[in-house]
């Protein structure tokens, strides 16, 4: 079992659920990422519209992952606390640790007995996805609970087809409440960066290619003796640092599948996948790499920046805030520059990187099949996407959290300086939902504000073409879940494992023949077939 | 005694009654025990029917589609079932070798200390590791064996190399596994066989010593005889969980790069079952996994008693 370790602070929990987010699914049409506002007013479709607070007697039970561990439990939270006030329906919460989130979720659908409501990524989180979970009974399919008792969301999903188009299944089942971002850094928030003041003094400009990486690279470790010149997260996956497209993006190809030109392909069989691993291995034995990058989880991650070992790493910006404000206390020049994702030649744009899509069905409430208050849970949930509920999630109570000045609202002293001596993603943690993904639309303004902006920390450098190759959230049939989990099973692992084998240097670069080979034996054929299969049918959506 | 063995001539109906009348208070305090058993060590058992299904939470046990051995063939087929038989068996070998022998050896080396405070306090000191919580002993290996960690120096400087983390290294798993589970367990598992060395009579020393045997004959001689029915009992009870190696301790320590020497069936299991939701084949791969348990235990009971004597039934 992965060591139980609890979250630092809750700056570490946004990163961390933004990266999750990040793993879920990105893009295919950029068009897709168009800014959205809350929900609609002016299209009022449906006419069952719910008056909050709801007079109900039951209590209505619901499963998630412990939005903060600085109470030591939800319902102390004021915002969960408010939230069943507001909308009048008793809620008892069943939280799960964050890193059990997977085995827990597993006993509980093995157990058959399933809370009402279940906040989850019914996506990536079990095999099969939402198709095979609406059909083995686990959980409602909601279409007609949405017509009739979900005036809000309906609203919010007519006036964004766009989205609409990612929520549904390829058979139009609504699913799930969705976790829906408005684009900007609620969808773009990772990429690499340097310690600016160490390229300063080296005087060596911000790097954009493979070479000019090396270049820095080796400057670093020679010049300020950084002991890991570049550190890179590798926990919870093995080789977690680059699966959103980080230097191996410079190869033209990603860690698992994705799309050119509408053909799906996974990256490991492209001949710039062994390239990516030559170079890679080639930096591990120069010393540039964290000599014990597979083990690095995020506390071995600080250790490394804070501690002036790594001058480079991959990682959300609200994680640099949160490490130069650290660096700071002993050295005020210390600060990091943004850099671009890496490219092979100069003036390429890159391939892949971090950009999420607008729904990447993490932290999305599904209804269970066995629940005896349906409407109420959907009621409950619907909430959210009102115009006061937008506010709400994101912003908290008006008069404690934030104060609307000129129709705009405005963070409090509460959150901005707050009296507890809580940093204000902490105090955000408490008072709204924000800093943690869940069924609500995130507000592009509010986390556009939180991060510290500007020449050195400027996000639009990350931008890259991501969301044209990646694969949408598409959904592998229920027929073909459990074959496809099987094969990608066994792939994953030998991928890996090689992988990391020939970075390291327990393997020649040879092994990568063999495992191009062994993957057909595998049958990663069969894979892709399932894979553009689910994919064309998502085009036809 | 007279009634305590009634009549062979009665029925075992007749037998029964009279017994449990005569010895209802006895029965009565076993039936904890029983309940016990029935309830968490065989009723379980049942669920084991899910190994031939595609179980489905939703619709149960009894609704769920057959599978019949589809499951077990595809794991014997599978591309990972050598890997996982070999490193399971070898890493089981090797802590039968090494790890079944420590605590002998350290109750030998004990009972030979002569000053009784020395040894309660060495003994104490030795099984204390038994009582820290395996979430801390393994993040404790690993910052140990961490590049630059205290093993890894020491490694380094015997060996050579270039410092990397051992942890990094599939060719050194076995060994830090096998270590661990030494230190962890051998003082606690000492305690079973000093307690049988307490049985040795003093006289058989004494006699020994003045026949003139050293100390090293009076083990040879005194010492290993009478503790070879505790080791043969100790050895077959080990015997029956021997493909269960400690996959709590190898999902805390492995990673991927190691997979090939650390990867055995019961982490396999964890995989498939927690992590991919693969009920049914995971408890298809479970329940070969026992099935191997179960043959060993047999078998090493069988050769027990027709070798010594000695056997659990």
């Amino acid at each position: 079992m992965p060591s139980i370790r609890p979250v630092a602070t809750l700056s570490v929990l946004l990163v961390a659920t933004l990266a999750a987010a990040g793993c879920a699914g990105p893009d295919v049409s950029s068009d897709i990422n168009h800014p959205a506002s809350p929900a609609n007013t002016d299209n009022k479709t449906t006419k069952t519209e719910t008056s909050y607070p709801i007079v109900t007697e039951s209590t209505l039970t619901y499963w998630l992952q412990t939005p903060t561990t600085l109470k030591p439990s939800i319902n102390e939270v004021p915002f969960f606390q408010e939230w069943q006030q507001r909308v009048g329906v008793p809620v008892s919460f069943v939280e799960v640790s964050p890193t059990q989130a997977k085995e827990s979720f597993s006993v509980m659908l093995a157990s058959g007995q399933l809370p009402d409501i279940i906040e989850y990524n019914w996506q990536s989180g079990l095999p099969g996805g939402p198709e095979k979970a609406l059909q083995d009974g686990y959980i409602l399919r909601l279409n007609e609970l949405i017509d009739e008792h979900a005036p809000n969301l309906k609203r919010y999903l007519a006036a964004h087809p766009e989205i609409d188009k990612l929520v549904k299944t390829d058979n139009g089942d609504y699913y799930v409440f969705p976790f829906l971002k408005e684009g900007g850094m609620t969808t773009q928030w990772e990429g690499p960066a340097l310690r600016k003041d160490w390229l300063a003094e080296l005087n060596l400009s911000v790097p954009t290619t493979i070479d000019e990486w090396h270049t820095v690279l080796t400057a670093f470790k020679e010049e300020k003796n950084a002991s890991a010149p570049l550190t890179i997260l590798n926990a919870p996956n093995a080789l977690q640092g680059f699966l959103n497209g980080a230097f191996i993006g410079a190869y033209g190809i990603n860690r698992g599948f994705y799309i050119d030109e509408q053909q799906v392909q996974f990256g490991p069989l492209q001949p710039g996948y062994r390239q990516f691993l030559e170079t890679m291995s080639q930096w591990y034995k120069e010393g540039l790499i964290d000599s014990s990058f597979t083990q690095t989880d995020r506390k071995a991650q600080d250790a490394n920046i804070v501690g002036g070992n790594s001058g480079a790493t991959i990682a959300s910006g609200a994680g640099f805030d949160k490490w130069t404000h650290a660096l700071a206390e002993h050295d005020s020049t210390a600060g990091f520059v943004f850099a671009p994702y890496p490219v092979l030649t100069p003036g390429e744009t890159p391939k892949f990187g971090q950009e999420a899509w607008m729904y990447g069905a993490e932290a999305s409430a599904a209804i269970s099949a066995s629940t005896k208050h349906p409407e109420l849970a959907v009621q409950l949930l619907d909430y959210a996407y009102s115009e006061e509920g937008y506010l709400f999630f994101n912003y908290g109570t008006e008069g404690l959290s934030y104060t609307l000045e000129n129709g705009e609202p405005a963070l409090t002293e509460l959150i901005r300086n707050n009296p507890d001596n809580l940093s204000y993603l902490e105090a955000l943690g408490l008072y709204t939902h924000t800093v943690n993904p869940g069924p609500y639309v995130a507000s592009k303004a509010l986390i556009g504000s939180l991060a510290a902006t500007g020449e050195d920390h400027n996000y639009d450098r990350w931008k890259t073409d991501n969301l044209k190759h990646v694969l949408p959230p598409v959904s592998i049939s229920a027929e073909e879940a459990s074959e496809y989990a099987r094969i990608m099973a066994d792939i994953n692992t030998l991928v890996d494992e090689t992988s990391l084998k020939i970075i390291l240097g327990t393997e020649t670069i040879q092994a990568y023949d063999e495992l191009a080979e062994m993957l057909d034996v595998l049958q990663i054929g069969r894979a892709l077939e399932i894979q553009q299969a689910a994919y064309d049918r998502f085009l036809e959506r | 005694m007279k009634g305590m063995f009634p009549a062979a001539g009665s029925s075992l109906k007749a037998r029964l009654t009279k017994d449990f009348k005569r010895h209802k208070w006895l029965y009565l305090m076993a039936l904890p025990v029983i309940a016990y058993y029935a309830v968490f060590q065989y009723s379980p058992l049942f669920g084991a029917v899910i190994a031939f299904q595609h179980y489905t939470p939703m619709k149960g046990v009894w609704g769920s589609d057959w599978a019949g051995l589809e499951h077990f063939r595809t794991f014997i087929g599978s591309y990972y079932f050598w890997r996982l038989v070999r490193n399971t068996i070898l890493l089981s070998l090797y802590a039968l070798l090494f790890e079944f022998t420590a605590p002998i050896l350290l109750a030998l080396l004990l009972h030979e200390v002569r000053s009784r405070t020395m040894r309660t306090v060495a003994q104490t000191i030795a099984y204390m590791p038994y009582f820290v919580s395996l979430i801390v002993v393994c993040g404790i290996v690993k910052e140990l064996t961490r590049s630059g960690g205290p093993l890894n120096l020491v490694v380094l400087n015997l060996f050579g190399g270039e410092g990397q983390d051992l942890l990094q290294q599939p060719e050194m798993f076995r060994g830090i596994y096998v270590m661990s589970e030494i230190w962890q367990r051998a003082g606690w598992e000492a305690i079973i066989y000093l307690a049988a060395l307490t049985t040795i009579h003093p006289h058989q020393y004494e006699a020994a010593r003045i026949d003139g045997a050293s100390r090293w004959r009076q083990i040879r001689s005194i010492t290993l005889p009478g503790l070879l029915p505790t080791i043969t009992i100790m050895l077959i009870l080990r015997l029956g969980y021997m493909m269960d190696v400690g996959y709590e301790k190898i999902l805390l320590l492995y990673n991927p790069v190691i997979y090939e020497t650390a990867d055995v069936i019961s982490t396999f299991v964890y995989r498939k079952g927690l992590l991919d939701n693969d009920w049914s084949f995971s408890s298809a791969i479970g329940l070969f996994n026992s099935a191997i348990n179960l043959v060993l235990l047999v078998t090493a009971n069988y050769i027990s008693r027709r070798i010594n004597g000695n056997s659990l039934w």
